[in-house]
């Protein structure tokens, strides 16, 4: 029965992908297979008409580049889902891509013209690679197979994006090429990547032979392999370097298609894969046969459209989809135990107190009295004053809203390294800005926070419809939220890949600031900040309870999923007000309740106000500073907050005190 | 019949136009509170204007070269570093403020600064009431799909220069550049032999991707203005330009193609063979501009035309 079901599918969609190959060029069958014969042979000069010539040095090597890379990232798609075991792991979700993206752009701005042709592949390689090996450290061992690894590649992409988004602010018109690049396309002029990727590749390819059985052996547990004599450490490390190796150089080729490694294995699971060998080897043809075909659909779509259509669109097209049905049909397996406890043993000293209250106090002051414009300390004049106050309200409340936000999720997800941005909440926002933008024309500020609110809102609805099925379990909402992100990133790189000088408003509001903050719009923002806390500290009882493991809290009566339901719901919204009036603001809801910890909150109710007024602090001092660090030149509040933030979680992990103990 | 011919000189019309209405511009200057109020329509609707504004503020580049043609200086430019690499013509001079990015230009400093009109166009005309607070604004809609891009430019131009009691001087400008304009495609004329080829430029984003411009854009209506038409037949869209693969140029069959500098992989791409197979190499139609804004206002499509038709002119013209 099976049988005719593959011999079905196969007899129907390889004739499509030939057509579709088939449509994008005027040759005659014979003709291409002279041309090729003539390319096999090394007499390329014998090509003369220029449908040839395109037929054998733009098709050919896109069609090539096309299968390498498809088969390169299914291939590794399927070695890291194993090794994670967790499936949706992609290049996005190991920070590969945001890597090589902060090397490029540091690249362009850095380094003369001439020097990045050269070598700027070879720096987006070091990026890729770079960034994934301190994903893996981060996560560390034990956290390779899981959702840690996941949730440290998650804050490790939204880091190196924030690094990256500030300097092309700063930088805008010089970037603007790079922009394809993160949209993923395969167009080709040359044989130049194919013959750059080949090598690069040729080891990946046989990961397979040397890893299936570390692999099955992985799959029977630690124990078990120890059991046999083997180190399974070492030899997982050094697959995830070659696997990571095969990512970074795909990615560096042709920019950010990260679905087919995403998608490829699931597919060949879904077919009834079993063995980790035949996993791998069916994942590399599946990924191959998907890029090609939708590189195809991409051509294909191209000739009707004004502007030219990147693969890597046509990619999450099909990818999304498939995506929300895996979820949908609970594919994914939630015995991902996440216990990871936080014990930092400390209490609230008046020291720290005081200490705490004098920072705040020293920062309020200096954003109301310092005076850029004059670099001293003065009384605010009228118009003066008039900016300052929207701004700084703006963005304390959204600092404590995004604050309070985040520790309820971690509560929840029992992960220190949750974040609320992590929902897809923010991607929901933004992406839906940008369409109505696509569409009218106007620049995203035009179009407003009410369209980014609907976003996230319709972007929460989804998360809820799709989360049902599994009780909001909280394992499972993260992994939702990062595929969503997956996808929403891909149409946003999509309509950042034209460059066009509307793209900096884009990129402006993608980077969280609090310029826009007019006086009701901060009032508004407070206001529902300060009600949704409020509920957030009646409700701590609930929180309290979720911290403890599901049966126990459902002994003492707790509705679990109802309640988690209602929480998750709360700091979504939250989220989505945030994010609709500031923009994108990461790493706040991360770092607050850490530092919340850090000061002596021990029991939940001071939890919340303590990460509320620290997240509150933290984003007003940011807004401070990137006020006056550059003055006039502003930085946004959201991209500063992420970069101190983000390098404090840095070195909080490396350090290993606390966060990730396990 | 002497005096005819010296008035068929353009530089002698030139002159004429200029002490005509430069009589009328001092007449103008001397009265700094016009007589009634001034009236100018922006995006948003009629501004009116009690008197002439002096201290301006500038915030999007392609308003900064109108202004700086109509010999007011600016007295604050947002991102005046990008401006000097990307735009650089007309020069500012070092007295210039700089007021912060484009994006988020500083209101602080704005006020500072007591500017009495404020400038702004296209993906700023959301902060015109912010901004509006500091002094009046005009907010300009300059690229738009659904207007001629370049008319629109000359537009503004010619009611800044009423703004500023100078409306003769810019009309002057825009003949000037009208003229000069006019020189260069009888130039080209003359070097194409009287039989214009077609033409469209680019600028390459890698080696395999190319914004073409087309409608709507400041170097096709350059071009046009030259008397050639397009290579490659692309609608109007709000900023002019498309998107296209490499090899889509290869559909140019006939005409010319013209790419804007800089080009950092252009050693590959110029190198490869589907590039030396494109029917505008083989027939040596193809040559490189230097640097220029695209996105600026009337005179920029003078700086335009003039460099592109440096580019032209060492195309060899085809023998039929």
């Amino acid at each position: 029965m099976r049988l005719i079901k593959y011999s079905l599918g196969i007899v129907t969609l390889v004739p499509v992908t030939f057509l579709l190959w088939q449509s994008q060029n005027p040759l005659g069958l014979q003709s291409q297979i002279n041309v090729i014969s003539f390319l096999l042979m090394d007499s390329a000069d014998a090509i003369t008409s220029f449908d040839q010539i395109e037929f054998a040095f733009s098709l050919l090597p896109r069609t090539c580049l096309a299968l390498l890379i498809g088969a390169a990232l299914g291939l590794t798609g399927s070695v890291l889902q194993q090794i994670t075991q967790n499936p949706l792991v992609s290049p996005l979700t190991l920070g590969t891509s945001s890597g090589a993206w902060l090397a490029l752009v540091c690249m362009t701005i850095g380094w003369p013209m001439a020097s990045m042709a050269i070598y700027g592949h070879w720096v987006a390689l070091l990026g890729g690679i770079l960034a994934s090996a301190s994903v893996i450290l981060i996560a560390g061992r034990n956290g390779i197979s899981g959702l840690p690894i996941v949730l440290a590649g998650m804050a490790v992409h939204m880091f190196l994006g924030a690094l990256a988004v500030t300097i092309v602010l700063l930088n805008d018109q010089s970037v603007r090429i790079l922009f394809i690049w993160g949209a993923g396309d395969l167009t080709q002029s040359d044989w130049f990547w194919v013959k750059w990727l080949l090598p690069k590749l040729s080891i990946v390819f046989f990961l397979p032979l040397f890893c299936f059985r570390s692999l099955t052996l992985m799959k029977l547990g630690d124990t078990n392999a120890q059991a046999r004599g083997m180190s399974l450490k070492w030899t997982l490390c050094l697959i995830i370097l070659f696997s990571l190796w095969g990512v970074s150089a795909s990615i560096t080729a042709v920019g950010v298609i990260g679905f087919v490694a995403l998608m490829a294995p699931n597919i060949a699971r879904a077919l009834g894969v079993r063995s980790s060998f035949h996993e791998m080897w069916s994942s590399a043809l599946i990924g191959a046969w998907v890029l090609l075909l939708m590189d195809g659909v991409a051509q294909w779509a191209s000739q009707w459209t004004l502007n030219l259509v990147p693969s890597g669109i046509a990619v999450a097209l099909l990818g999304a989809p498939y995506l929300l049905l895996l979820m949908k049909q609970g594919r994914i397996k939630d015995n991902q135990s996440i216990n990871t406890t936080i014990n930092i043993d400390r209490s609230v000293t008046p020291f720290k107190l005081i200490t705490f209250l004098l920072t705040l106090l020293l920062i309020v002051a200096l954003s109301a009295f310092y005076s850029p414009t004059l670099s001293q300390l003065s009384w605010p004049s009228d118009d003066q004053w008039q900016w300052r106050w929207p701004r700084m309200l703006g963005a304390f409340s959204a600092g404590a809203g995004m604050a309070v936000a985040g520790m309820v999720l971690q509560t929840l997800i029992r992960n220190p390294l949750a974040s609320p941005d992590i929902l897809g909440l923010s991607a929901g926002a933004s992406l839906s800005l940008i369409l109505v933008s696509m569409v009218t024309g106007a620049s995203v500020h035009e179009v407003g926070p009410f369209v980014a609110f609907v976003g996230s809102l319709m972007t929460l609805g989804l998360l809820i419809i799709l989360g049902r099925k599994h009780q909001y379990n909280p394992a499972f909402m993260v992994l939702l939220g990062i595929g969503l992100m997956a996808m929403l990133d891909a149409v946003i790189n999509f309509s950042l890949a034209k460059g066009g000088p509307e793209v900096f408003g884009i990129i402006g509001w993608m980077s969280g600031s609090t310029y826009h903050m007019q006086p009701n719009r901060a009032l508004v923002l407070t206001a529902i900040t300060a009600i949704l806390v409020l509920l957030v500290i009646l409700l701590h009882p609930w929180l309290k309870l979720l911290s403890l493991p599901d049966d126990v809290a459902q002994a003492r009566g707790l509705n679990t999923s109802t309640s988690r339901l209602c929480l998750m719901v709360i700091a979504a919204i939250i989220c989505a007000f945030c994010t609709s009036l500031l923009g994108p603001i990461a790493f706040v809801g991360l770092v607050a309740p850490h530092a919340a910890r850090l000061l002596g909150a021990r029991t939940v109710k001071m939890h919340i106000v303590f990460s509320c007024g620290l997240g509150g602090s933290f984003l007003l001092a940011a807004n401070w500073l990137g006020q006056v660090a550059l003055f006039p030149t502003q930085i946004p509040a959201g991209a500063l907050a992420s970069l101190i933030g983000g390098a404090y979680f840095l070195i909080l992990l490396s350090r290993r005190k606390g966060l990730l103990s396990v | 019949m002497r005096i005819k011919h010296i008035l068929d000189g353009v530089v002698a019309r030139n002159l004429i136009f200029f002490f005509l209405f430069a009589s009328f511009e001092s007449f103008a200057a001397q009265q700094n509170k016009p007589k009634s109020v001034i009236k100018i329509e922006d995006s948003r609707g009629i501004q009116v204007f009690h008197s002439r504004p002096k201290r301006i503020v500038v915030l999007t580049w392609s308003l900064v070269e109108s202004l700086m043609e109509l010999g007011v200086t600016p007295i604050a430019v947002a991102d005046i570093q990008g401006y000097n690499e990307w735009v650089s013509k007309p020069a500012l001079p070092d007295t210039v403020l700089d007021i912060g990015s484009r994006q988020e230009p500083n209101l602080e400093l704005l006020a500072q600064i007591k500017p009495d009109l404020i400038l702004l166009a296209d993906q700023q005309i959301d902060l015109a009431d912010e901004v509006n607070k500091v002094a009046p604004v005009l907010a300009f809609k300059a690229f738009d799909k659904h207007h001629d891009n370049v008319l629109a430019s000359r537009e503004i131009f010619l009611k800044i220069g009423y703004l500023l009691g100078k409306k003769a001087l810019a009309e002057i400008k825009l003949h000037e550049v009208d003229q000069k304009i006019a020189t260069l495609k009888d130039q080209l004329k003359v070097h194409f032999k009287g039989q214009l080829p077609k033409v469209t430029s680019v600028r390459f984003n890698n080696a395999s991707v190319v914004w073409v411009y087309g409608k709507n854009s400041m170097p096709e209506f350059a071009l046009k203005q030259l008397g050639f038409s397009p290579a490659m037949d692309l609608p109007a869209t709000q900023w002019g330009v498309v998107q296209k693969r490499v090899r889509d140029l290869g559909s140019i069959q006939q005409g010319i193609v013209l790419h804007f500098e800089p080009f950092n992989e252009s050693d590959r791409l110029f190198n490869s063979r589907l590039w030396k197979a494109m029917p505008f190499i083989q027939q040596q139609q193809f040559a490189s501009v230097e640097p220029r804004w695209t996105y600026g206002g009337p005179k920029s499509i003078q700086y335009l035309a003039e460099a592109m038709t440096v580019a032209l002119m060492r195309i060899e013209p085809k023998t039929p």
